[in-house]
């Protein structure tokens, strides 16, 4: 359940992020997790769900993209993509290999919606005495009027 | 509108890490990190090693556990330092726990930390704790395809410990399958196959980590 963990460090970045770009709301959260850590995409998605609870992410969708795994081979030079994670180099044979990717755990970017500024119009005219709110059935009564 | 960030989730984990792992080599001390699933014989592993290195080594131990201090309770008659680490139901290790026990150990006068990880194949693999290497331990009765269906660890490790050899008879333990899976994983790492109980084979592993701990 490794998935927890990375879901509430993950959750930390977005709120401070999302905090110092004064935004109101997070609506994605994009990241990027290699092969290897095996990430159970549902459950990184519940983990996750509950991590985002009560903050101002708590409606970001998430999306995850996992990268397959890459090796050079040290012996031939040749780079490989592979499925089945068999560390063996296809063209030479040799399993003396550097990992260059399949092992991240990167959150890309974040998307929301910013704050207005400070002393924007809408700030300033949040000093005129506000309209009373009307509901929706209250203003199909007026209109009936 | 998006923000760019492009940032590694676990960056706080592995700066402690980083942290630890600098400190370690100042103060010439060897951690290995021992991972295995629950049952594989990391406590009998530690047990033995201790009791055939202790006169040789100044060793430490870190016992990681979900709860209790039984393991602790069974290294206790060595009479080294050991300090426990409850998770309180977290499924491994990591480097900030293990930042917070390194300081009940006197370093200077240290020349061997064994971390004894949470029981489990999968978690404690993702969790940098700053050591020097890696030791999976696995054993006979848990199947010979552990190497292939957990190949962050088996990839990861920079030695690995085949414990309970003297059971296969028992077992459906297909010893081609298991070393051909784990050449396939990783084809590099160094190998010990043993039953720590019966003391066979135990003689190779202690002379490699004895060389370990004298080359750090």
């Amino acid at each position: 359940m490794h998935e927890l963990k990375i879901a509430e460090e993950l959750v930390e970045i977005v709120i401070k992020v999302a905090v110092s770009e004064n935004l109101k709301k997070v609506t994605r959260v994009n990241i990027l997790f290699g092969k290897m850590i095996m990430i159970v995409p549902d459950v990184f998605q519940f983990v996750f769900e509950s991590a985002v609870k009560g903050t101002i992410a708590k409606d970001a969708k998430l999306r995850l993209e996992i990268l397959p795994v890459k090796f050079v081979c040290k012996k031939c030079k040749e780079e490989t993509e592979i499925d089945d994670l068999i560390f063996v180099c296809p063209y030479c044979g040799s399993n003396d290999l550097e990992l260059i990717q399949g092992r991240e755990t990167f959150i890309e970017s974040i998307e929301g919606e910013k704050k207005p500024a400070e002393n924007s119009y809408s700030e300033q005219a949040s000093i005129v005495p506000k309209r009373p709110k009307i509901s929706k059935q209250q203003r199909l009564v007026n209109n009936e009027k | 509108m998006e923000i760019k960030i492009m940032k590694n989730v676990l960056d706080r984990n592995q700066n402690k890490a980083n942290e630890i792992r600098t400190l370690l080599q100042e103060k010439k001390v060897l951690m290995v990190n021992l991972i295995s699933s629950p049952g594989a014989g990391k406590t009998t592993l530690l047990d033995k090693t201790i009791e055939n290195l202790r006169n040789k080594f100044r060793i430490g131990v870190i016992e990681g556990d979900i709860t209790t201090d039984r393991d602790a309770q069974r290294l206790k008659k060595h009479d080294i330092p050991i300090v426990v680490i409850n998770t309180e139901g977290g499924c491994h290790l990591d480097s900030h726990s293990i930042s917070k026990a390194l300081p009940e150990f006197d370093l200077k006068n240290l020349d061997v930390l064994f971390v004894e990880n949470v029981g489990n194949l999968v978690c404690p693999s993702h969790f940098d704790l700053g050591e020097s290497f890696k030791l999976a331990l696995v054993s006979t009765t848990e199947g010979d395809d552990k190497p292939i269906k957990y190949p962050m660890l088996f990839r990861e490790a920079k030695v690995i410990i085949l414990n309970k050899t003297d059971l296969i008879q028992y077992t459906n333990f297909n010893m081609k399958n298991f070393l051909k899976d784990l050449n396939n994983v990783n084809g590099k790492v160094t190998l010990f196959e043993v039953s720590c109980t019966q003391n066979t084979n135990m003689e190779q592993w202690y002379n490699w980590i004895s060389s370990q701990i004298n080359s750090k």
